[in-house]
């Protein structure tokens, strides 16, 4: 059984496509995060499965049940928004009760003084304190119940809203970037803690974020997005290592990726930045390509160095970060300089406007074809 | 828009696909049922009924009533107090008008100019909106007494002499017209204030950097452009409301001296309701509404022009 | 509003101009407070001054309830701003927020519907509603004073440009967690735009208290009048010419709003700021 199964999903708002032919399948157990530029459908994505939204055709299942059909009501699932939501006229214990009452009282038990009167009633609600105070005694926000939201500070806030989400376990949790109005170092608590909740609770979780140290440090499997479609679902290693697109490989990993325009030659050469690498792109010679590497898989040498291998640039900058030091070099076939990352010492006696040789290692070199697609290179 | 959601869609999984948005939009038509039904039934069929009463005869209580086409229209060109009614209702409206919007312009301007006494002034100002009108001019009436009324001794006292206002058709109206304003300011100044209220702090503030640092400078720039939208909103509502003088008319001059105050819903008043000419009284209200209309179809072009592309 | 302390003189101006303004704005009020304590020689005099010189205020207060039932014109002024303004507010929250959050096909013919309805004064369905209520025998009653203002397409408008301001994702959360789109209305929806009811709730009160067309066109017993109409009535009685006791009536019917209004009036102001007209 599967947490949530996304089947061809396809939206458009009038006539732009938002969505096209998304196919997704998230574990029971697995946090899953779509990653994505502003703008590329994330949120839609999951307004879809919570059903605030509808699609135009596919088909969503949760827990293995097709959901179509659904009201979000009834899909079971809880969803932590950006904004959090709070209902502002509430007090937080309120606000967190509100999923259980909704669905342990019928609406004339939730009528004010009907619980001073009757007795299930009154237990029921008894059931709800507890339950509420054991959701804010796990977010460590027990003394806050009593005050409205306007009262709390902004990771007060997401904590309650967490809290509200988690407090009738739900099938699945749908998170909306729901770190991104904290200040980078509350961001950094907070992530550890859902990613602690998800240990706890065992669910499906789909968190949507466009920043990607969450999802590289939160996630079991990312899938990237862009443009409202999918275009590599995979662990963060794998996103990391062996980007199955060229605009995944570009979206992922800072500094960006180095890029070469190339060209294929016979004999399993590929031809960039004015030299030959021996790797075997499998395709004609004369299709152009694209040479691609991070700058922690390349080093520097002296562009004096007497076998002259490696790609012959200009130092245009050297960009000190104490524990690292990144190099832009101007090189032939890039629009911007390629950038090496080498430690302190190998950093040392570098300078502007030095000419050097950029050397990529060959097993870390990745190949794109002009659509985008990754090439298998055998060297 | 269910039944094209069906046909647009072929297949039983289709049809149950879009049940969300179906259910949304089943409880929206519960939720605005109420509102719709009553929005028709209250307002809608009734002003269609006075339009088309004022093409027939009919009088209250007649048990029948003729088709008479443009007749009621045809009598009340010719009809003086008609002809009179409506130019002091424009001549009303267009003192009250200019002067009521200009000056809660300046009031709330004022107001907001500073931090002392704000509240104070405020309710000040509002206090005559939220007085009843009825008993005002009443209170009006005494103060504008020909001997001893307040206004006529104040006026004595500074050697202008004292006037039978209400009394003296030349003066009459623009009395009225000054009650209109001293009673309508109040809400103009509000409807400002939560104008000025929105315009966000920092655009004086970039304004300011930018050069415009002068109180008018900055009036000029910001406040006023930013001001647009009310500035319709307040001349709709305050030229809507000035069409409808009816009770300072009725309680103190009863359209006199000599139909100088007479305006149109106090000829449709009496007409209708005095003299029972259903027919006729609705013709008047037709040619109300259609300048209320008129109006305001006019100012929100000219608005638009400047609202939108300046 | 301005970074920059304003001058003295400016200042000093200000409150000149304000003032000025301030005092012509009271006036009436105050000179109807200071009649209604004289006696009538006090008041027939051609002499200015504002503290009454002969004073006779229980005199005119008692003979005001005497003359006219003021306290009952009181009561059927409570009794309909009331009435209109609990139906006003049930019919028009759910619609404003189906228009503000809902897709529907038609809501934006009913919301056209609704800005044409804005245009249309009070007095021009007038005719038919008189027609209406004789036909079902309910002139002179509480229910005809307060059927033509059942519906407030001022109310569905003003709550609608409130509701915009409402993050959907407040609405998305209901939904999530369980409510009916009935239950949202009221339970969030209502109490978030509380001060924006509050500004609607003193407007209309305001408007119906003061109400005189209509209440004159069906009222025709004494005791059915609203408090403007009774205002007039108090005058038709000899105290028309007795400025004392007509000037006491006229306190009494307009102290209720002017006292609700003060005491009001921060509530009043926020809920008109934060609202959709701007
Ligand atoms: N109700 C709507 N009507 C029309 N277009 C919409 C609507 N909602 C979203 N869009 C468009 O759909 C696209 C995807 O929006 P979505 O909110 O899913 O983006 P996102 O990936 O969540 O972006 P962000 O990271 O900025 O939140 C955007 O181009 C947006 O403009
Ligand atoms: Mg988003």
């Amino acid at each position: 059984m599967s947490g949530v199964t996304l089947r061809s999903i396809n939206k458009t708002f009038g006539a732009t496509s938002v969505l096209s032919d998304v196919s997704l399948d998230v574990g029971e157990v697995e946090f899953l995060t779509l990653l994505g530029p502003s703008g590329c459908g994330k949120s839609t994505l999951l307004r879809i499965v919570a059903g605030l939204e509808t699609h135009d055709s596919g088909e969503v299942s949760i827990g293995g049940r097709p959901v179509d059909h659904l009201r979000p009501r009834e899909r079971d699932v809880a969803m932590v928004f950006q904004s959090y939501a709070l209902y502002p006229h509430m007090t937080v214990a309120q606000n967190i009760a509100v999923p259980l009452t909704m669905r342990r009282l019928r609406p004339w038990q939730r009528l004010p003084l009907v619980g001073a009167v009757v007795r299930s009633v009154r237990e029921r609600r008894a059931e709800i304190d507890a339950d509420v105070r054991r959701a804010a005694d796990a977010l460590e926000i027990e003394p806050l119940l009593d005050r409205k939201p306007s009262q709390l500070s902004g990771g007060q806030r997401q904590r309650v809203a967490l809290a509200r989400a988690m407090v009738r376990q739900p099938r699945a949790f749908l998170m909306d970037e729901p770190l991104s109005n904290l200040d980078a170092a509350l961001r950094v608590q907070a992530r550890a803690e859902i990613a602690d909740l998800h240990r706890r609770l065992r669910t499906t979780f789909v968190y949507v974020t466009h920043d990607q140290s969450e999802a590289m440090t939160m996630s079991d499997r990312i899938a990237v997005m862009m443009g409202g479609r999918l275009l590599q679902v995979a662990s963060p290693g794998t996103i990391y290592d062996s980007p199955a697109d060229l605009r995944v490989a570009v979206f992922i990993g800072s500094p960006r990726i180095n890029t070469l325009d190339g060209i294929a030659r016979e004999g399993g050469m590929v031809e960039a930045g004015g030299i030959a690498f021996p790797l075997n792109s499998g395709l004609l010679a004369g299709a152009s390509l694209t040479v691609a590497f991070r700058a922690e898989h390349a080093d520097i040498a002296p562009a004096s160095d007497a076998n002259g291998e490696g790609l012959p640039g200009e130092i245009r900058q050297v960009e000190n970060l104490g524990a690292d030091v990144f190099v832009h070099v101007a090189c032939r076939g890039s629009a911007q300089p390629v950038i090496v990352r080498v430690t302190p010492d190998g950093g040392y006696g570098l300078a502007r406007g030095q000419p050097v040789r950029v050397r990529p290692i060959l097993a870390r070199i990745l190949l794109f074809a002009p659509d985008g697609r990754r090439i298998e290179a055998r060297p | 828009m269910t039944l094209a959601a069906i046909a647009g869609t072929p297949g039983a999984e289709n049809i149950a696909r879009k049940t969300p948005a179906r259910t949304e939009a089943l409880a929206a038509y519960g939720l605005v049922a109420p509102a719709t039904i009553l929005l028709l039934g209250i307002l809608v069929l009734p002003t269609v009924a006075t339009v088309v009463l004022s093409f027939t005869d009919w009088q209250f209580g007649a048990a029948s009533l003729n088709w008479v086409g443009a007749d009621n229209y045809g009598a009340l060109l010719g009809d003086e107090v008609f002809r009179k009614s409506l130019t002091n209702t424009l001549l009303y409206v267009s003192m009250v008008v200019p002067a009521s919007v200009v000056l809660g312009l300046v009031v709330a301007l004022l107001i907001e100019a500073g931090t002392g006494l704000r509240a104070f002034y405020r309710a000040a100002f509002f206090l005559p909106v939220t007085a009843t009108l009825i008993a005002m001019a009443t209170v009006w009436e005494i103060m504008l007494h020909p001997s001893i009324g307040f206004i006529n001794l104040v006026f004595d006292a500074a050697g202008l002499g004292k006037h039978n206002w209400l009394k003296d058709p030349a003066l009459a109206l623009p009395t009225l017209a000054a009650i209109g304003v001293w009673q309508m300011l109040g809400l103009n100044m509000i409807l400002f204030l939560a104008g000025l209220k929105s315009i966000p702090r920092d655009l004086h503030e970039a304004a300011s950097i930018d050069g415009a640092d002068g109180w008018w400078s900055r009036f000029t720039t910001v406040t006023w452009p930013m001001l647009g939208p009310s500035t319709l909103f307040v001349l709709i509502i305050s030229s809507i409301r000035s069409f409808q003088v009816f009770d300072t008319v009725a309680v103190l001059t009863e359209g006199g001296p000599n139909k100088a105050t007479e305006v149109l819903l106090y000829t449709m008043y009496q007409e209708g309701f005095g003299f029972f000419r259903a027919g006729y009284g609705a013709a008047i209200t037709v040619v109300f509404l259609t300048f209320v209309l008129l109006l305001t179809l006019l100012k929100v072009r000219l608005a638009e022009r400047r609202v939108h592309y300046s | 509003m301005i970074a920059l302390r304003p001058s003295l003189a400016a200042e000093a101006g200000r409150h000149a101009a304000l003032m000025a303004g301030a005092i012509v704005m009271l006036a009436p009020f105050v000179w109807m407070l200071s009649l209604s304590l004289r006696a009538p020689d006090d008041i027939f005099t051609q002499e200015l001054h504002l503290v009454p010189r002969k004073w006779d205020a229980v005199r005119n207060y008692l003979a005001a309830f005497e003359k006219v039932p003021l306290l009952r014109y009181l009561l059927n002024g409570v009794v309909v701003t009331a009435t209109i303004l609990v139906l006003q507010i049930a019919v028009a929250v759910p619609a404003a927020y189906a228009l503000a959050k809902l897709r529907f096909a038609g809501s934006k013919v009913l919301f056209s519907l609704v800005l044409f309805g804005l245009l249309i004064p009070a007095h021009v369905p007038a005719i038919p509603h008189y027609i209406m209520l004789s036909k079902v025998g309910l002139l002179n009653s509480y229910a005809g004073l307060v059927m033509p203002s059942v519906i407030s397409v001022f109310g569905i408008f003003w709550i609608r440009q409130f509701f915009l301001t409402v993050p959907d994702d407040l609405v998305h959360a209901a939904r999530l967690d369980g409510m009916s789109e009935f239950g949202i209305v009221w339970r969030i929806m209502l109490p978030t735009a509380v001060p924006a009811l509050t500004a609607f709730g003193i407007l209309s009160v305001v408007v119906h208290w003061n109400d005189y067309f209509w209440p004159l066109l069906i009222v025709t017993s004494p005791d059915m009048a609203m408090p403007a109409l009774g205002t007039v009535y108090l005058r038709n009685t000899e105290a028309g010419i007795d400025y004392g006791p007509l000037m006491a009536g006229v306190v009494v019917i307009t102290a209720p709003l002017v006292l609700f209004f003060l005491a009001a009036q921060r509530r009043f102001i926020e809920g008109m700021t934060l609202s959709g007209i701007k």
